[in-house]
């Protein structure tokens, strides 16, 4: 290649480079320019990482959320694979088409990004709670004691998230109206998905699950940071009280950061 | 004397390999007393193929006999698993650290080392002649800037967007120019097509990250880059090559998914329709490349067509007898098959041989 034409793409590639950078600075500038939401959450709902990579000395916290299952007999589980409210319906209305929706199209899953209001400490935290106690009732009416569920009733009033999915809408503005009053809720990009829902084993119709948030987990920044490589795992009958709470902000695009981080 | 010395480094070793092709033949040409050349003439290619050899030397990376070229494969294998490792070994090293600096020292460290790497290809690719370590510093220099880009998406909780793989496939194809590295040409269409998958995945109404789902994203992508392929680059010979295989590749390897799994289709259509009209596309499409090969003379294509030829072949055949017939007799059955494609072939090598011979006698006849 000619030395001056070497010349010019290696000034492309510079400007490549910086431009892209900038870019990417000057968006995270401007979402950080406008708090859109603030939350405080807790262990419960940031939770840190299962493990600590020796080879990765960042700290990441995951965003854990649920959602109130379809099925009363499912309502203690993280309700990934039976959200209660992702009906065809619902679906049809963010944007899934008939044919993603059809039953006999049983082979292929369709995801499409939309807004979802999450809720902290709410009705649907409540409403957990009420199902899981209706249903010990229900089993000591029968006379009969079930372990695993008085540790899910437990488990769900001490340490499970209290932050739930109760909604989703492809337009950000109607979703955030519908929600105006209630200072417990605030919206987060997330990916929703199709699912066939089995009768009888066969597909009778299709509904959704919320596959993932856009951001699953919150990068911490040094020097916040530095306390969670040294929390170590909690066991799973440990019944104690969330040992951290951080304060996150969204911003303009709904792209979050940490804004503070306290430890009990 | 002018030697006409060739800019680019393919046409001075396409030049090396035609004096030795040259040399053998005339010496073969000798000794079967077909023409006897005056010491005078001899004296005068070899003096004229001496000198020009020796200018060729001093300004290329030339094979000039076959342990060279040797040499040359094992400098090649060794800059590809230096520019791995180091890559490799790089991402490694930022995992390492970066918990422990502020966000403004890691989005610092993010941007320079690109910029660094960069600046050190470029005075690799003025100082080594052979390339080898401009290849790796462009290599290292492209796997910074991967990691730029993805960290400062991880440090600011950037949402991912598809448009990280175009800014990869313009900086891998920059350097892949600038270096005239075939390896950085190869993740620059990969990224490109990534790229225009997931566009065309969200033109469809889906997710961009789940564009792997619908392998019909791939087409528009494929034709593009097969299109780059039709244009011989000066300089850049080898390039359009990697073009053309990476386009049919990326149109007929869906194709071939599509061909058995009608679930990955957007059209809505029966299943067997589907599946029906990619099996008859993969075939036709890929004998369509052959020929398309061998009236343009391009290897690369007939080569690839015809291996995706094959694999349309064979899993149409595990398809209708896999299940149909015991094992020994299915094998059996592939084996047959091979003997009989066999077969076809050297029967049209030697009705092709028969055709050369005939536009021979002619013309010497004439």
């Amino acid at each position: 290649m000619h030395k001056g034409l070497q010349k010019k793409l290696l000034i492309a590639l510079v400007l490549l480079i910086v431009i892209s950078n900038l870019w990417v600075l000057i968006s995270v500038m401007l979402n950080r320019s406008q708090v859109s939401g603030s939350v405080v959450l807790s262990e419960r709902e940031l939770a840190p990482p299962w493990y600590q990579d020796e080879e990765n000395n960042g700290v990441s916290l995951r965003l854990e959320y649920r959602v109130l299952a379809a099925d009363a007999a499912e309502y203690y589980g993280y309700g990934h694979q039976a959200s209660g409210w992702l009906t065809t319906e619902k679906m049809r209305s963010l944007g899934f088409s008939d044919n993603q929706l059809d039953a006999q199209n049983s082979s292929s899953s369709a995801s499409r990004e939309v807004f979802i209001a999450l809720e902290l400490n709410g009705a649907a935290y409540q409403q957990s709670i009420a199902n899981l106690k209706q249903e010990l009732a229900e089993e000591a009416d029968k006379e009969m004691h079930d372990e695993y569920l008085e540790k899910q009733l437990q488990r769900n009033i001490h340490v499970e998230t209290r932050l739930f999915a109760i909604d989703a809408d492809t337009d950000l503005r109607n979703l955030q109206k519908r929600y105006a009053s209630q200072d417990n809720v605030f919206v987060v990009p997330g990916i929703i998905t199709t699912i066939g829902w089995y009768i009888d084993k066969e597909v009778k119709y299709k509904r959704g699950y919320i596959d993932s948030l856009s951001v699953p987990d919150l990068h911490v920044p040094y020097p916040l940071n530095g306390q969670f490589r040294e929390l170590g795992h909690r066991d799973y009958d440990d019944l104690q009280p969330p040992r951290y709470e951080v304060e996150v902000n969204y911003g303009k695009y709904l792209q979050p950061w940490i804004a503070d981080v306290r430890f009990n | 004397m002018d030697h006409n010395i060739p800019a680019s480094k393919l046409n001075p070793q396409q030049r090396v390999n035609q004096i030795q092709t040259f040399r053998a033949e005339l010496q073969l040409l000798q000794k079967e007393q077909v023409v006897e050349l005056s010491q005078e003439q001899a004296l005068a290619i070899e003096d004229h193929h001496e000198k020009l050899l020796m200018g060729l030397n001093e300004g290329f990376d030339i094979d000039l006999d076959p342990s060279d070229k040797q040499l040359s494969i094992g400098l090649k294998m060794a800059s590809l698993f230096g520019a791995l490792g180091l890559a490799t070994g790089l991402f490694f090293l930022f995992y390492q650290y970066w918990g422990g600096f502020t966000p403004l020292v890691q989005s610092s460290i993010l941007l320079l080392s690109p910029l660094l790497m960069l600046a050190i290809c470029w005075v690799c690719v003025q100082r080594d002649s052979s390339g080898y370590y401009a290849k790796i510093a462009g290599f290292l220099s492209l796997t910074c800037f991967v990691l730029n880009v993805s960290m400062l998406g991880q440090i600011y909780n950037i949402t991912p967007s598809p448009n990280a793989f175009l800014i990869w496939s313009l900086m891998a194809l920059g350097l892949a120019y600038l270096t005239k590295s075939r390896l950085l040409l190869v993740f620059a269409i990969l990224m490109f097509s990534g790229f225009l998958s997931a566009r065309m995945g969200t033109w469809f109404g889906i997710y961009w990250l789940s564009f792997g789902e619908h392998p019909e994203n791939f087409f528009v992508p494929a034709l593009l880059i097969f299109a780059c392929g039709q244009v011989t680059q000066k300089h850049y010979e080898s390039f359009a090559a990697i073009f053309r295989i990476f386009g049919i590749l990326l149109l007929l390897l869906p194709v071939l998914v599509l061909s058995h799994w009608a679930g990955g289709s957007y059209l809505n259509w029966s299943k067997e329709l589907i599946e029906g009209m990619y099996q008859a596309m993969g075939f036709m499409t890929s004998a369509g490349f052959i020929a398309w090969g061998i009236k343009r003379g391009w290897n690369d294509v007939i080569n690839t067509g015809a291996v995706m030829f094959t694999l349309f072949f064979y899993t149409k055949v595990f398809d209708w007898f896999w299940d149909l017939i015991p094992k020994y007799l299915f094998f059996t059955l592939i084996g047959l098959i091979s003997l009989l494609i066999l077969v076809v072939f050297k029967r049209l090598r030697k009705e092709h041989k028969v055709r050369v011979k005939t536009v021979v006698k002619e013309k010497q006849d004439a």
